[in-house]
């Protein structure tokens, strides 16, 4: 041992050794430890010192870091598989199944890119869970938290593009599914709302212009390839450089409580990076032995004249597909995704105060935060769950048990609202929801009122159910909707958004309506058969 | 807002995470590298290179003449050189690239040109002097591929995914009788194919020759000619996708699921069980009735033959230069009025709803009077320009049993662009001829 | 710490423990490459096999047969009948073969060779290539580019020759 450590002393002290690293032999004094993270192009993002709390695994979870290591798990991964992957629908397929049976390693490489990419986008939905709880999005981070949710729809849309590469059933219909949706965006769409308006048609839309085409084809097939291989890592890379640049600049994580000492920082060399670096093994372990056990699957060749049934868009995407049963594609594929976005980019600009909870786990401090926050970030894995698990051959519902042979009758047919009770219903329900909060004066504890308001609404269902006429089930969709408005729309606004400005109330109260506007029109939907609110079919407008 | 100290004390976990983790990390990652190298095929070529050295060896030994004796020694210097590698057959003429000579070694081209061993288990086996030597020989395998003619999944190199029988491969082997299917794919000729004075393709014959006894293009269209009550059974039937297939009702293991067995499952089991539709419209806007298919259940042998057949109607898109096409057979109408008339109603599969022998009673679903009717009896009631008629326009309306119930499936076709002239009247003469 | 007497139990150093970690992941490493290596050699080529067959022995003429696909020259003359491979020795060029001249010229640098295959003309450092040929049973030629030959004495002689 004391031999190998002479020779490493020595190699380390040659010219060759010091004009690469700089710095010659490593001694273990407090400057060498600040030294190997200043002077080294890969560490120096880190300072030297940090705060002892931002050290703990269970402050960031290492989110941020892993999300980072997949990316480059998947980059590399991504570089060799492309030596063996042609774009072309006439040999993916079977660049596919060689890299199956007779490309040594080709099995794991492909496995290993597949599981990581699913990882990667789970990881990245934890990450932006994690800033939003420690509240690190409030100034001065807004922007990168903004920059954040851009690179969480540049994951997603690497992960879509990347999903029809294996050109099999799944990849095909898959993409088919989800391009549809862009053939129904509002002006620019074939399919959406006002796009006679503008000459927008089958050969001009957004669905063409992404597609290369009228259909997914081998045009389809070089695009996306293109995108998901050069176009979008290029600017995603380039969207981590400011990300990364700015956690640096704005301080990096674990602000000082109110009263801590700030002179208590520890060395990032060890502390930090060896935490890093465990966190990155654990997750390379568990990527490699999921890879060797679980091989990713591959469905029949693409097929354009047979879709299965179901046909189901990647799982991420299928909370939106599931919505679809509620919502016309321009507004479950469109509206809502960039309301959520949009949202999500706005949230730091609404609640920007960062005397309050910043740098630490609270709920006492965030109450309205966490709730609409948590319950949104919950809503939308529920329906992830509904999509995959429950939905069956043509979209019926199966229960997990079920069997998916069984067959399903159809659903009852539904029927639309008169316009005029329609554009009533949406003009008060945003009129009255906008105003209601700030008008209501009185004090009251949140807790106990959104006890009465559940009980109430419990009684509400029973009394619905034994209504002539009317079913239980109906009286729970009744419930359900009084409920989720109540607490979300009435009594979380009233306590919680007092103090706010004008503008932000206006805009929180916004989103907040369009999200339990979501729920209620599914409540309609369920329980009422009610398919559309308002219909005005010469301008396809639907909702 | 007290902290553990995260330094220190936690320091030493840290180290052996650290340890650990590197360790299980390699450890791992060697177990990947090992099962990649781990493969099926290397243990058969090893066997195969094995017992190819014995043989030639044996050979060596026993060898008679010097001349014998320097082709054993060759023979035995080549199984010394036999590589351990994948092999495959690229047939660009068939997008095909078929790896089952990795396995199959004796089939390889370049290995074994005499495509024929003397081993008699699989993946060894290559019985010489058989008709699969001879069509072997015939067929070029270095043009053809292997799975043109046998299905399969020829890019894999693991036993059951280049066999076909996994999920996602619409086309697994063909066994026993369905092989011959595919030389429809080429072979318009097939009575002409012979190995050893024996028609290769028997059965496929024998399953064209049931069609006609039984009557069913009376329903069924065969590329377009044929009755309007059921589907096409080349351009449907011979090409249906699994996907679209509801193998609910047919009683088959889940890995049994193949559009071979969906069919041959006709022929052995209730046709009315396997699709049952929906009479009491539980599930579709209006009532279905269920398959209107009669219960032929036939033997084993007639049941293959008749699927063998029905694959052997997919026109696989083939290039020009491999097609063997054949001269119709022509026709020979007798001139006796009723054979000729009894030929019409075998041409035209009147057999399918009034059975062979006209006396009817096959099942129609909701039907007021049952089954369908017997000619023998009704015959003789109408006069010949009343038969003429109903067989020019057919009879559409069909009375219900139970009028909330399902429209009976089965109703007499109007056939007056298909029936006419001499063949028309020679068909109402045959009828007229049939007595109870 | 401790007196010297007792035996003291061997620890696991600081020092044995960061060598252990830090060694296994060094495995590691050059595991993932060697396998990323290995990744990189095609188990299966789409191109002509270098081994093929090329019709019966019986059925070549006297003289020169070009088999473009497979980039080979099968000759044959009164004795028998060898493979050559089409590629200059010089830089790679594929010669032509000019029948009234009984002689191979290559367009790209000048070099000739006779139909034996050695050099008579041009920068060409080597005779041709001459593959390795056999008889199947059944009398068909079977081509191998993978074992080949050159020198004078040796090509003229079984597996580069076969008597016909």
């Amino acid at each position: 041992m004391k031999k190998i450590e002479k020779l490493f002393e020595e190699l380390t002290n040659t010219q060759v050794w010091r004009s690469m690293f700089r710095g010659g032999t490593w001694k273990n004094n407090a400057r060498d430890r600040a030294q190997h993270i200043l002077g080294n192009v890969w560490l120096h993002l880190h300072p030297a010192r940090v705060r002892p709390r931002s050290t703990r695994f269970t402050y960031t979870w290492g989110l941020g870091g892993l999300s980072f290591l997949l990316f480059l798990v998947l980059t590399v991964t991504g570089i060799v598989l492309m030596f063996y992957y042609r774009p072309t629908p006439e040999l993916a397929y079977r660049d596919m199944k060689d890299l199956e049976f007779v490309v040594s390693l080709g099995k794991f490489m492909r496995n290993i890119h597949r599981w990581a990419a699913h990882t990667m986008v789970v990881f990245v939905i934890l990450h932006m869970v994690r800033v939003f709880l420690t509240g690190a999005y409030k100034t001065p981070r807004e922007f990168n938290w903004g920059i954040g949710v851009v690179l969480l729809v540049l994951t997603l849309f690497l992960s879509f593009t990347g999903y029809l590469l294996p050109w099999d059933q799944l990849a095909i219909w898959a993409v088919t599914v989800g391009t549809n949706m862009a053939s129904a965006t509002p002006f620019a769409g074939a399919e959406g709302p006002f796009s006679s308006l503008l000459g927008v048609g089958l050969k001009n839309d957004a669905r063409f212009g992404l597609l290369g085409g009228t259909a997914v084809g081998s045009a389809t097939l070089v695009r996306f390839y293109v995108l998901h291989c050069i176009a979008v890592p290029f600017l995603t890379g380039i969207l981590l450089i400011v990300h990364f640049w700015r956690v640096r600049k704005d301080g990096f994580s674990a602000a000082p409580y109110p009263n801590e000492n700030p002179q208590q920082k520890v060395e990032t060399w060890p502390n930090l990076v060896v935490r890093e670096y465990i966190g990155a093994i654990i997750m390379l372990i568990f990527l490699v032995a999921w890879s060797l056990l679980q091989n990713a699957p591959l469905e029949s060749i693409a097929d354009p004249n047979v879709t299965p049934n179901p046909s189901k868009a990647p799982w991420y995407f299928l909370g939106l597909q599931e919505l679809l049963v509620y919502f016309d594609p321009w507004i479950a594929g469109v509206v809502l995704p960039g309301v959520i976005t949009v949202g999500l980019m706005a949230i730091p600009y609404l609640d920007p105060d960062p005397t309050k909870g910043v740098g630490y786990y609270s709920f006492k401090e965030r109450p309205f935060a966490n709730i609409v926050f948590l319950t949104g970030v919950f809503a939308w894995f529920a329906l992830i769950v509904v999509g995959t698990v429950m939905r069956g051959p043509n979209w019926a519902w199966y229960w997990p048990w079920e069997s998916w042979l069984m067959h399903k009758p159809p659903d009852p047919p539904t029927h639309s609202l008169p316009l005029f009770l329609g554009v009533g219903m949406i003009g008060i329900y945003f009129g009255l929801g906008m105003v209601l909060p700030r008008l209501i004066k009185a004090q009251f504890a949140v807790r106990s009122a959104i006890i009465k308001v559940f009980a109430g609404s419990v009684m509400v269902a029973l009394i619905v159910g034994v209504l002539p006429g009317f079913s239980f089930i109906q009286g729970f969709w009744v419930a359900f909707g009084l409920f989720i408005y109540l607490v979300g729309g009435v009594i979380l606004p009233t306590s919680y958004l007092k103090t706010i400005s004008n503008l932000r109330y206006a805009v929180c109260m916004v989103l907040l309506l369009l999200f339990i506007g979501t729920f209620l029109k599914v409540a309609l939907r369920l329980g009422f058969n009610v398919k559309y609110v308002v219909a005005i079919p010469q301008v396809s407008l639907n909702i | 807002m007290d902290e553990k100290p995260p330094l220190f004390t936690r320091l030493f976990a840290l180290r052996s995470l650290f340890l650990w983790g590197n360790v299980i990390l390699f450890v791992v990652f060697g177990a990947v590298m090992v099962s990649d190298q781990i493969r099926g095929w290397k243990g058969y070529q090893k066997d195969f290179k094995a017992r190819e050295l014995t043989r030639t060896k044996d050979a060596i030994a026993s060898a008679q003449t010097d001349d014998d004796k320097m082709r054993a020694a060759d023979e035995y210097q080549a199984a010394q050189r036999i590589p351990m590698e994948i092999r495959q057959i690229v047939a660009p003429d068939f997008d095909a690239v078929d790896r089952c000579v990795t396995c199959h070694l004796g089939f390889d081209p370049l290995g074994n040109p005499s495509l024929s061993t003397e081993y008699k288990e699989h993946p060894f086996k290559a019985t010489p002097n058989t008709a699969a030597q001879s069509i072997h020989l015939a067929h070029n395998v270095e043009k053809f591929g292997c799975t043109v003619c046998h299905g399969g999944q020829g890019t894999a190199t693991e036993v059951k995914a280049a066999h076909g029988e996994v999920l996602h491969w619409e086309q697994p082997l063909f066994k026993g009788t369905l092989l011959q299917a595919s030389c429809a794919k080429c072979h318009d000729n097939l009575a002409d194919l012979k190995v050893n004075g024996a028609v290769y393709a028997s059965e496929i014959i024998r399953g064209k020759k049931l069609v006609r006894e039984h009557g069913c293009i009376g329903c069924h269209q065969i590329a377009g000619e044929g009755g309007p009550i059921s589907v096409d059974l080349r351009d449907e039937t011979s090409i249906k996708p699994l996907s679209r297939i509801d193998f609910a009702y047919t009683g088959l293991e889940h890995e049994d699921w193949t559009l071979a067995n969906w069919i041959k499952v006709h022929f052995t089991k209730d046709p009315a069980q396997l699709v049952p539709g929906d009479p009491r419209g539980e599930f579709n806007t209006e009532p279905i009735a269920p398959s209107a298919m009669p219960p032929y259940i036939l033997p084993e042998a007639d049941a293959d033959a008749l699927t063998a057949y029905i694959l052997s109607l997919n026109r696989s898109k083939i290039l020009p230069q491999y097609l063997r096409p054949a001269p119709a057979a022509p026709e020979v109408a007798s001139s006796n009025p009723v054979e000729n008339g009894r030929q019409v109603y075998e041409k035209f599969g009147c057999a399918a709803c009034h059975g062979p022998d006209a006396r009817g009673g096959i099942r129609n679903y909701n039907y007021q009077w049952g089954g369908t009717p017997n000619l023998r009896r009704s015959v003789p009631t109408f006069t010949r320009e009343e038969i003429r008629e109903k067989i020019n326009d057919g009879v559409a309306f069909v009375a219900r049993n139970d009028p909330h119930g399902p429209n009976p499936p089965l109703y007499m076709p109007a056939w007056k662009a298909k029936i006419k002239g001499q063949e028309l009247e020679n068909l109402i003469t045959y009828l007229q001829s049939l007595r109870d | 710490m401790g007196d010297t007497a007792q035996p003291v139990q061997p620890e696991v150093t600081r020092r044995s423990f960061l060598f252990w970690g830090w060694g296994a992941l060094l495995a590691f490493l050059a595991s993932a490459t060697g396998a990323t290596l290995r990744f990189f050699l095609p188990n299966v080529l789409y191109e002509p096999s270098q081994k093929f067959r090329a019709g019966k022995v019986t059925s070549y003429p006297l003289g020169v047969t070009i088999d473009k696909t497979n980039r080979v020259w099968i000759i044959r003359n009164e004795v028998g009948l060898y493979a050559m491979w089409a590629r200059c020795t010089h830089l790679g060029c594929t010669p032509n073969w000019f029948p009234a001249e009984s002689r191979f010229r290559c367009p790209c640098h000048g070099s000739n060779y006779t139909a034996a295959g050695d050099v008579i003309a041009g920068p060409a450092p080597k005779p041709l290539w001459r593959c390795m040929v056999t008889q199947t049973p059944q009398g068909d030629l079977v081509v191998d580019k993978a074992i080949m030959e050159n020198r004078p004495g040796a090509r003229e002689k079984a597996p580069f020759f076969i008597a016909v």
